[in-house]
């Protein structure tokens, strides 16, 4: 095809434009020879003809490309400050983008790799809405018997897999083996994603059916390569995970670790799920089981069957289903719901994680808004004061085209060099959100990879070419003869209404992100001064870890743990020390009982949760007796209960609760007897309702399997922590010689629950500075070259008798002017706004109006302060001189 | 992209370059050749401005070149026309003949 032929042409002449010229040499000397031996006109110039020939391609344009970049470089480095300013200015805009849109676009963009014609696939959700009215959740987890019940809506079984997820396997069966997560799935797992084996093979369905047990497993590529050295002959061995023996089958094709956020190392037949044959739950196994919400489900919808229906249809099935389930405590109103393949786009409402990365792409994109507004004024500024060379440039017949590209090409060359520096501002950033708000996420791609690398460069040219053109288009069409005669000076006779514009929409959003920050910080104050009802500062909590399959029995951890208690009472620095089952806000139990004729199970809305801990927990850890005293130790505590505030509260409004009976299981068992109210902890999280919570004895026989092995140490006033902390560790190895001690001082353990809050504040706060930092640069900058090209209006004015305070007043006044009315439009932004940030703040209405005003108040200083150097330089002008140009 | 403008005297190189190609592919020098004769020497082609119209219709695509063996056995650059450079010469010879007629009419004009 000719054009191809052409463009072909074209584009060697410009790749090897060295080849080129040879060739055209070449040409002409031949051409020459011929004409030696034929006679007819000579070539005259040669090296002309060769420069006129040349121009016939594409290098003509390249050449000239060559020139105004080369010019664009020149006048760049001749204008350091502006240069390093639009450089900073734009590379924090670009770069913070890039740091945001790097997490957005694994959380929200990013198919799972490897997965063929992602879009078809589809997530089984199911919406919880309590009965009794307690709050709406959304949850992918259902019962084995509940995916059979969907599996027959489905239409073709053989289109919806099931899984479910183990983690944390050691390999080797050592505690400091690779961490493994192997996910139990149906056969159809693989071939409903389209993924092959890279070596070796899938299990079969008859492998993977329930209650066939054949520990085969298929490894990540990763997983492979990292953990097992990549041994080719890995096909048909065993690798040992925790206890117990696993034969490898096949390995997945790389680039393949599953398709949820966090990254899956393996994969095992379903039925191979250990504990599935002999672990019994009260209703069953776990393939029988409506208790075990442990499983997960995706498919193919079968042709023919739409997503409405049978969201309609396996909603009425998996009610009728529930009832049976569960009986009078079913959730007869929770509805199922189809989601794709990228988890975080829903239907489940976003994680506090999700929520903060999706505002902080909103606030990037604002910070980079002001910064472009920012660059465009510097530039603008700058193209003042060569009003002179481009008119002279115009005099001498540059095209206006030319001239537009002249300039464009000269921000596009800055923004260029702001791009290098964003991908590093990127790379950087993209890791710390990483880190830090998202922790619980496997990222496979590096923190910067192509879907970054291409964003940032394309948002930095797409800038660099608006920053460019729009001053370039304003001063190519100058008042030829004026500035010519004038040049720079006359530059401030006109204000330009451009940058008044420009500083008003800075201003603006920068009071917009003001406000934000304020909130949040606030937010986070507010979050931090909540009482969780424990004692977070002096207080630790010490455990003892084994080796996989090497613990010994239950009753003698809990023995050799509890001596460990009373030997550690006595101890130097310990101020008080108990045992519990679990770490505090990190899990609970159920059990049902009976208080007088009503059972707990009716408690639908706020159902009260139990815990297992020692005497002496409530003292250790925090916890204040309100009324009675604590139960008894050991044995003694048999029939003794304690229960918090708000479920005394909540069974006994108006009563006392000491002395009250419970019957735990059956309205006929004896009874358990209430020795006393303690204060009500949070039960998980930071923001709760008070939770009706009770407490049980650890050594009594309905908490025998709840474990008890978990000590929990409050330190005296003064006392070296980390001496204590070692002492327990000590004491635990003594009496559990084969067992790993570990100590996590309570501050850690709850940490977590304030990283989202915390870096939330941090986050807006940090970009909240970042436009205030823009925002007076700009404000400074314009001031300071209207002035600068205004010195002789100033001069004339002091030699009319103006004093210093005049003209910084005047001067001072314009700027301030201009940002009132930006901050005017900021407030009024950030009011419209509020609901955008809503779900971030806790304690504070988004239109809080003291918000509003501090951060009006701190734009105005800072306009201010920006303007009151030049003005004060302006105020200095000298008279004499400025006389003597007139 | 700088252009030359289309006036009638380009268009009449681009319409002789064309044509001598037309027939077969050559060299400039054979372009060169074959339009003195075939004018009798009453058109003789700059070679600078022969060699310009052969970029320019190659950087359009009207021609392409490479290189081959001349029949002095040295090697020289082949252009042929392309099927966008057969439309082309169409196009021109059409425009060409009315040009022609129209100057014709108003030289023959009483």
């Amino acid at each position: 095809m000719s054009w191809i032929d052409g463009l072909r042409h074209r584009v060697r002449t410009v790749l090897r434009p060295g080849a080129y010229a040879q060739e055209l040499a070449d040409e002409f000397s031949h051409h020459r020879e011929l004409h030696g031996a034929g006679g007819g006109s000579p070539f005259g110039n040669a090296t002309y003809h060769r420069e006129e020939t040349r121009r016939m391609t594409w290098l003509a344009w390249t050449d000239l490309l060559r020139q105004d970049v080369g010019y664009a470089w020149r006048s760049i480095r001749r204008t350091p400050a502006v240069t390093a300013m639009v450089v900073i200015t734009l590379a924090l805009g670009v770069g913070v983008n890039g740091a945001v849109f790097n997490v957005l676009d694994q959380l929200y963009l990013r198919d799972p790799a490897g997965v063929v014609n992602a879009g078809g696939v589809r997530r089984i959700w199911t919406k919880h809405t309590r009965t009794g009215g307690g709050p709406i959740f959304y949850s992918r987890a259902m019962a084995y018997p509940q995916y059979k019940v969907a599996a027959e809506q489905w239409g073709d079984t053989a289109a919806l897999a099931v899984m479910t997820l183990r983690g944390d396997f050691k390999l080797g069966g050592t505690r400091a083996g690779v961490s493994t997560n192997v996910l139990f799935a149906s056969a159809n797992y693989f071939t409903l994603l389209g993924i092959r084996p890279f070596k070796g093979r899938f299990f079969t369905a008859a492998e993977a059916a329930t209650g066939v047990v054949t520990n085969q497993i298929v490894l990540s590529h990763r997983y492979w390569q990292t953990a097992l050295a990549g041994d080719e002959a890995i096909i048909g061995k065993r690798i040992k995970l925790d206890t117990s023996e696993w034969e490898v089958i096949g390995i997945a094709q790389p680039g393949f670790d599953g398709i949820d956020l966090r990254a899956e190392q393996a994969w095992a037949p379903l039925g191979s799920l250990p504990g599935a044959v002999s672990a019994r739950y009260e209703t069953g196994s776990i393939w029988t089981s409506p208790r075990y919400l442990s499983f997960f489900t995706f498919g193919r919808l079968p042709t023919g069957t739409s997503a409405v229906d049978f969201e309609r249809r396996s909603t009425a099935a998996m009610r009728d289903a529930n009832r049976q389930f569960y009986g009078a405590f079913a959730d007869t109103l929770s509805t199922l719901s189809l989601g794709g393949i990228i988890e975080s786009r829903g239907p489940a409402t976003p994680r506090q994680e999700e929520l903060i990365i999706t505002r902080l792409q909103v606030v990037a994109l604002i910070v980079l808004i002001i910064a472009v507004a920012n660059v465009v004024n510097l530039l603008l500024a700058r193209a003042v004061s060569r009003r002179r060379e481009i008119a002279v440039r115009l005099a001498l017949g540059i095209s206006r085209a030319r001239l537009v590209r002249l300039i464009t090409i000269e921000s596009v060359v800055l923004a260029m060099l702001a791009a290098v520096a964003a991908l590093f501002t990127a790379w950087w950033g993209g890791s710390v959100l990483r880190t830090q708000l998202m922790s619980d996420i496997t990222f496979v791609q590096p923190a910067i990879h192509a879907h970054v690398v291409w964003v940032t460069l394309g948002v930095a040219l797409a800038c660099g070419v608006l920053a460019g053109v729009i001053p370039a288009l304003q001063f190519s069409k100058p008042e030829l003869t004026a500035d010519l005669k004038e040049g720079t000076r006359a530059g401030g006779r006109r204000r330009s209404r451009l940058r008044d514009g420009l500083l008003v929409a800075q201003a603006a959003l920068s009071v917009t992100l003001l406000v934000g920050a304020t909130l949040l910080v606030r937010t986070l104050r507010n979050i931090q001064s909540i009482d969780i009802g424990f004692d977070t500062s002096h207080v630790f909590y010490a455990s003892a870890g084994y080796d996989p399959g090497t613990a010994p029995p239950m009753a003698e951890r809990i023995a050799r743990i509890q001596e460990v208690e009373q030997r550690m009472a006595g101890r130097n620095g310990v101020a008080a020390v108990g045992r519990t089952a679990l770490f505090p806000m990190g899990g609970f139990s159920f059990w049902s009982f009976w208080w007088g004729s009503d059972s707990s199970q009716s408690l639908q809305k706020t159902p009260p949760v139990g815990f297992a801990v020692g005497a002496k927990f409530f003292e250790a850890s925090g916890m204040r007796v309100l009324a009675g005293r604590t139960f008894d130790d050991g044995p003694a505590a048999e029939g003794q209960l304690v229960v918090n505030d708000a479920l005394a509260k909540l069974l006994w409004p108006g009563q006392d609760a000491i002395g009250q009976c419970v019957r735990f299981d059956k309205s006929t068992e004896p009874c358990t007897i209430v020795t006393g109210v303690v204060s009500t902890a949070s039960r998980g999280e930071l923001i709760e309702q008070p939770q009706p919570q009770y407490y049980l004895p650890i050594g009594v026989k309905r908490t025998e399997n709840m474990g008890g092995t978990i000590l929990v140490v409050r330190t005296a006033p003064g006392a070296n922590l980390a001496a204590v902390e070692a002492d327990a560790m000590a004491l635990i190895k003594q009496a559990l010689p084969n067992s790993y001690p570990q100590v996590r001082a309570m501050e850690e353990i709850v940490a977590p629950k304030y990283r989202p809050w915390r870096l939330g504040a941090r986050l807006f706060a940090g970009v909240g500075l970042l436009a205030l930092i823009v925002a007076v640069v700009g404000i400074y900058s314009t001031v300071a070259y209207s002035v600068g090209q205004r010195t002789h209006e100033f001069g004339v004015r002091i030699a009319l008798g103006a004093q210093l305070r005049d003209i910084v007043n005047q001067v001072v006044g314009e700027g301030v002017r201009v940002v009132a009315v930006g901050i005017g439009i900021g407030v009024a932004l950030a009011f419209a706004a509020g609901r955008l940030v809503k779900s971030l703040l806790y304690g504070v209405e988004p239109t809080d109006l003291s918000a509003m005003i501090l951060a009006a108040v701190v734009l105005l200083g800072a306009a201010v302060a920006a303007s009151v150097l030049p003005a004060w330089r302006a105020g200095r002008a000298d008279p004499v001189g400025a006389l003597r140009r007139e | 992209m700088p252009r030359e403008s289309n006036g009638p005297l380009q268009g009449t190189l681009d319409v002789l370059v064309l044509r001598a190609l037309a027939l077969q592919a050559t060299h400039g020098y054979g372009v060169s050749e074959w339009i003195r004769e075939r004018t009798a020497g009453s058109i003789v082609i700059e070679d600078a401005a022969l060699y310009k119209a052969l970029h320019r219709l190659e950087r359009d695509g009207a021609v392409a070149a490479e290189w081959g063996a001349s029949e002095n056995n040295r090697k020289a650059r082949f252009y042929r026309l392309t099927p966008a450079g057969r439309r082309l010469l169409k196009a021109e010879e059409a425009a060409w003949n009315d040009y022609v007629a129209a100057v014709a009419r108003v030289l023959s004009a009483t």
